[in-house]
Protein backbone atom coordinates (compact mmCIF):
# COMPACT_ATOMS: atom_id res chain seq x y z
CA UNK A 1 0.00 0.00 0.00
CA UNK A 2 2.77 2.40 0.77
CA UNK A 3 4.93 1.11 -2.09
CA UNK A 4 1.25 1.96 -4.23
CA UNK A 5 0.32 5.71 -2.86
CA UNK A 6 3.99 6.25 -3.15
CA UNK A 7 4.24 5.83 -6.90
CA UNK A 8 0.98 7.78 -7.16
CA UNK A 9 2.13 10.75 -5.13
CA UNK A 10 5.54 11.13 -7.08
CA UNK A 11 3.51 10.77 -10.73
CA UNK A 12 0.79 13.44 -9.26
CA UNK A 13 3.61 15.51 -7.96
CA UNK A 14 5.91 15.15 -11.05
CA UNK A 15 2.14 16.40 -12.95
CA UNK A 16 1.56 18.88 -10.59
CA UNK A 17 -1.69 17.73 -9.64
CA UNK A 18 -1.14 18.59 -5.58
CA UNK A 19 -5.27 19.18 -5.16
CA UNK A 20 -5.52 15.35 -5.94
CA UNK A 21 -2.28 14.53 -4.27
CA UNK A 22 -4.13 15.82 -1.35
CA UNK A 23 -6.72 14.18 -1.73
CA UNK A 24 -4.72 10.54 -2.21
CA UNK A 25 -3.01 11.81 0.93
CA UNK A 26 -6.07 12.34 2.98
CA UNK A 27 -7.43 8.92 1.53
CA UNK A 28 -4.56 6.78 3.24
CA UNK A 29 -5.40 8.53 6.67
CA UNK A 30 -7.98 6.00 7.97
CA UNK A 31 -6.27 3.28 6.80
CA UNK A 32 -2.75 3.79 8.59
CA UNK A 33 -4.54 4.73 11.41
CA UNK A 34 -6.10 1.56 11.57
CA UNK A 35 -3.37 -0.16 10.71
CA UNK A 36 -1.38 2.01 13.45
CA UNK A 37 -3.68 0.55 15.64
CA UNK A 38 -2.88 -3.16 14.92
CA UNK A 39 0.94 -2.76 14.96
CA UNK A 40 1.07 -0.51 18.29
CA UNK A 41 -1.56 -1.83 20.54
CA UNK A 42 -2.08 -5.28 18.20
CA UNK A 43 -5.77 -4.37 18.01
CA UNK A 44 -6.62 -6.16 15.21
CA UNK A 45 -10.16 -4.15 14.70
CA UNK A 46 -10.07 -1.00 15.12
CA UNK A 47 -13.90 -0.48 13.58
CA UNK A 48 -14.69 2.43 15.89
CA UNK A 49 -11.57 4.17 14.50
CA UNK A 50 -12.29 3.28 11.11
CA UNK A 51 -15.99 4.13 11.33
CA UNK A 52 -15.10 8.11 13.06
CA UNK A 53 -12.43 8.25 10.07
CA UNK A 54 -14.40 7.35 7.06
CA UNK A 55 -17.35 8.88 7.81
CA UNK A 56 -15.10 12.37 8.53
CA UNK A 57 -13.62 11.58 4.88
CA UNK A 58 -16.75 11.33 3.36
CA UNK A 59 -17.92 14.55 4.48
CA UNK A 60 -14.70 16.43 3.45
CA UNK A 61 -15.02 14.65 0.33
CA UNK A 62 -18.23 15.69 -0.46
CA UNK A 63 -17.97 19.60 0.59
CA UNK A 64 -15.40 19.84 -1.93
CA UNK A 65 -17.40 18.36 -4.56
CA UNK A 66 -20.15 20.93 -3.62
CA UNK A 67 -17.47 23.47 -3.93
CA UNK A 68 -16.67 22.57 -7.07
CA UNK A 69 -20.42 21.80 -8.31
CA UNK A 70 -20.81 25.43 -7.07
CA UNK A 71 -17.59 26.80 -9.32
CA UNK A 72 -19.33 24.75 -12.14
CA UNK A 73 -16.43 22.01 -12.54
CA UNK A 74 -16.53 18.48 -12.46
CA UNK A 75 -17.05 16.83 -8.99
CA UNK A 76 -18.07 13.21 -9.42
CA UNK A 77 -14.59 11.28 -8.96
CA UNK A 78 -14.98 13.03 -5.36
CA UNK A 79 -18.47 12.11 -5.34
CA UNK A 80 -17.52 8.23 -6.33
CA UNK A 81 -14.75 8.38 -3.91
CA UNK A 82 -16.96 9.94 -1.06
CA UNK A 83 -19.68 7.12 -1.99
CA UNK A 84 -16.55 4.00 -1.83
CA UNK A 85 -15.43 5.45 2.27
CA UNK A 86 -19.32 5.31 3.15
CA UNK A 87 -19.27 1.61 1.58
CA UNK A 88 -16.26 0.92 3.70
CA UNK A 89 -17.69 2.68 6.86
CA UNK A 90 -20.62 0.06 6.28
CA UNK A 91 -17.95 -2.94 6.32
CA UNK A 92 -16.52 -1.46 9.53
CA UNK A 93 -20.19 -1.19 11.11
CA UNK A 94 -20.43 -5.41 9.74
CA UNK A 95 -17.56 -5.69 11.56
CA UNK A 96 -18.39 -4.26 14.56
CA UNK A 97 -21.58 -5.94 14.58
CA UNK A 98 -20.22 -9.31 13.79
CA UNK A 99 -16.67 -9.94 13.37
CA UNK A 100 -15.43 -11.36 10.13
CA UNK A 101 -11.41 -12.71 9.64
CA UNK A 102 -11.05 -10.63 5.83
CA UNK A 103 -11.63 -7.19 7.54
CA UNK A 104 -8.36 -6.05 6.91
CA UNK A 105 -8.37 -7.48 3.42
CA UNK A 106 -11.72 -5.26 2.57
CA UNK A 107 -10.35 -2.20 3.95
CA UNK A 108 -6.73 -2.81 2.14
CA UNK A 109 -8.91 -3.39 -1.19
CA UNK A 110 -11.33 -0.39 -0.50
CA UNK A 111 -8.06 1.87 -0.45
CA UNK A 112 -6.71 0.43 -3.48
CA UNK A 113 -9.25 1.36 -5.33
CA UNK A 114 -9.55 4.81 -4.13
CA UNK A 115 -5.87 5.44 -5.21
CA UNK A 116 -7.04 3.49 -8.58
CA UNK A 117 -9.68 6.60 -8.60
CA UNK A 118 -7.62 9.13 -7.78
CA UNK A 119 -4.76 7.78 -10.26
CA UNK A 120 -7.40 7.05 -13.08
CA UNK A 121 -8.83 10.86 -12.97
CA UNK A 122 -5.41 12.28 -12.75
CA UNK A 123 -4.81 10.63 -15.87
CA UNK A 124 -7.74 11.49 -18.11
CA UNK A 125 -7.30 14.96 -17.23
CA UNK A 126 -3.30 14.86 -17.65
CA UNK A 127 -3.32 17.42 -20.41
CA UNK A 128 -4.11 20.96 -19.47
CA UNK A 129 -7.57 20.74 -18.74
CA UNK A 130 -10.05 23.69 -19.56
CA UNK A 131 -8.98 26.04 -17.28
CA UNK A 132 -5.80 25.98 -17.29
CA UNK A 133 -5.66 25.72 -21.36
CA UNK A 134 -8.27 28.97 -21.69
CA UNK A 135 -5.25 30.77 -19.60
CA UNK A 136 -2.43 29.74 -22.24
CA UNK A 137 -4.34 30.21 -25.29
CA UNK A 138 -6.53 32.98 -24.17
CA UNK A 139 -9.39 33.64 -26.60
CA UNK A 140 -11.58 36.99 -26.92
CA UNK A 141 -15.29 37.30 -25.90
CA UNK A 142 -16.29 36.67 -29.16
CA UNK A 143 -15.10 33.38 -29.73
CA UNK A 144 -17.44 31.25 -27.76
CA UNK A 145 -17.81 30.55 -24.15
CA UNK A 146 -15.43 28.87 -21.37
CA UNK A 147 -14.89 25.43 -21.27
CA UNK A 148 -15.64 23.28 -19.14
CA UNK B 1 -25.32 34.35 6.36
CA UNK B 2 -22.88 31.72 5.82
CA UNK B 3 -24.44 28.45 4.30
CA UNK B 4 -22.84 25.12 5.63
CA UNK B 5 -22.64 22.25 3.84
CA UNK B 6 -24.22 19.22 5.59
CA UNK B 7 -21.53 16.89 4.89
CA UNK B 8 -19.45 19.55 6.60
CA UNK B 9 -21.72 19.59 9.62
CA UNK B 10 -21.54 15.81 9.44
CA UNK B 11 -17.67 15.85 9.05
CA UNK B 12 -17.61 18.04 12.07
CA UNK B 13 -19.92 15.87 14.32
CA UNK B 14 -17.89 13.04 14.01
CA UNK B 15 -14.71 15.00 14.67
CA UNK B 16 -16.14 15.65 17.99
CA UNK B 17 -16.41 11.70 18.63
CA UNK B 18 -13.18 11.64 17.06
CA UNK B 19 -11.33 12.30 19.81
CA UNK B 20 -13.28 9.26 22.20
CA UNK B 21 -11.98 6.74 19.84
CA UNK B 22 -8.89 8.08 18.84
CA UNK B 23 -7.87 8.28 22.94
CA UNK B 24 -9.90 4.73 23.79
CA UNK B 25 -8.22 3.49 26.85
CA UNK B 26 -8.29 6.91 28.58
CA UNK B 27 -12.01 7.58 27.89
CA UNK B 28 -12.23 3.93 29.18
CA UNK B 29 -10.46 4.90 32.01
CA UNK B 30 -12.03 7.99 32.73
CA UNK B 31 -15.88 7.11 31.57
CA UNK B 32 -16.35 3.40 32.94
CA UNK B 33 -20.21 3.47 31.84
CA UNK B 34 -18.37 3.36 28.66
CA UNK B 35 -17.71 -0.13 28.72
CA UNK B 36 -21.72 -1.47 29.93
CA UNK B 37 -23.25 -3.22 27.67
CA UNK B 38 -26.19 -1.31 26.25
CA UNK B 39 -28.09 -3.91 23.48
CA UNK B 40 -27.51 -7.64 22.98
CA UNK B 41 -29.11 -9.46 19.86
CA UNK B 42 -27.83 -12.24 18.22
CA UNK B 43 -26.78 -12.76 14.67
CA UNK B 44 -26.51 -16.41 13.50
CA UNK B 45 -25.93 -18.29 16.40
CA UNK B 46 -23.53 -15.66 17.90
CA UNK B 47 -24.70 -13.69 20.28
CA UNK B 48 -23.56 -9.89 19.77
CA UNK B 49 -23.31 -7.28 22.91
CA UNK B 50 -22.77 -3.51 21.96
CA UNK B 51 -21.44 -1.81 24.49
CA UNK B 52 -22.20 1.83 25.46
CA UNK B 53 -19.19 3.64 23.50
CA UNK B 54 -20.12 1.53 20.34
CA UNK B 55 -23.66 2.63 20.40
CA UNK B 56 -22.44 5.96 20.92
CA UNK B 57 -19.99 5.78 17.99
CA UNK B 58 -23.00 3.94 15.64
CA UNK B 59 -25.45 6.53 16.06
CA UNK B 60 -23.18 9.79 15.05
CA UNK B 61 -21.64 7.97 12.08
CA UNK B 62 -25.62 7.09 11.15
CA UNK B 63 -26.53 10.66 11.39
CA UNK B 64 -23.09 11.83 9.69
CA UNK B 65 -24.08 9.39 7.12
CA UNK B 66 -28.00 10.91 6.46
CA UNK B 67 -26.25 14.37 6.32
CA UNK B 68 -23.11 13.08 4.02
CA UNK B 69 -25.92 11.41 1.54
CA UNK B 70 -28.07 14.50 1.83
CA UNK B 71 -25.17 16.06 0.70
CA UNK B 72 -24.74 13.59 -2.49
CA UNK B 73 -28.17 13.83 -3.70
CA UNK B 74 -27.55 17.86 -3.94
CA UNK B 75 -24.41 17.46 -5.87
CA UNK B 76 -25.65 15.15 -7.87
CA UNK B 77 -29.00 16.97 -8.52
CA UNK B 78 -26.71 20.32 -9.21
CA UNK B 79 -27.64 23.38 -9.68
CA UNK B 80 -31.40 24.40 -10.69
CA UNK B 81 -31.52 26.24 -13.47
CA UNK B 82 -32.45 29.97 -13.41
CA UNK B 83 -35.61 30.67 -15.73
Amino acid sequence: MLIAFGILAAWLAYNRKWFWLGVAFMTQLPFWAGAHMLFTSGNASPANLNIILNVTLSGILISFAEKLQEQGRGAMALTWLCILFLGLTSVDVWHLVSPFNSYFLVQEAGHYLALLIIGGRAYVNRRAHGIVRNSMYPRGSGQGGGLV
Amino acid sequence: MIEKSPGAVGAAATGGTAAIAATTNAAKESIPFLELPLAYFTVGDQLVVLPVQNVIVLLTAFSSIVAVCYSIYKTARGKPKEA
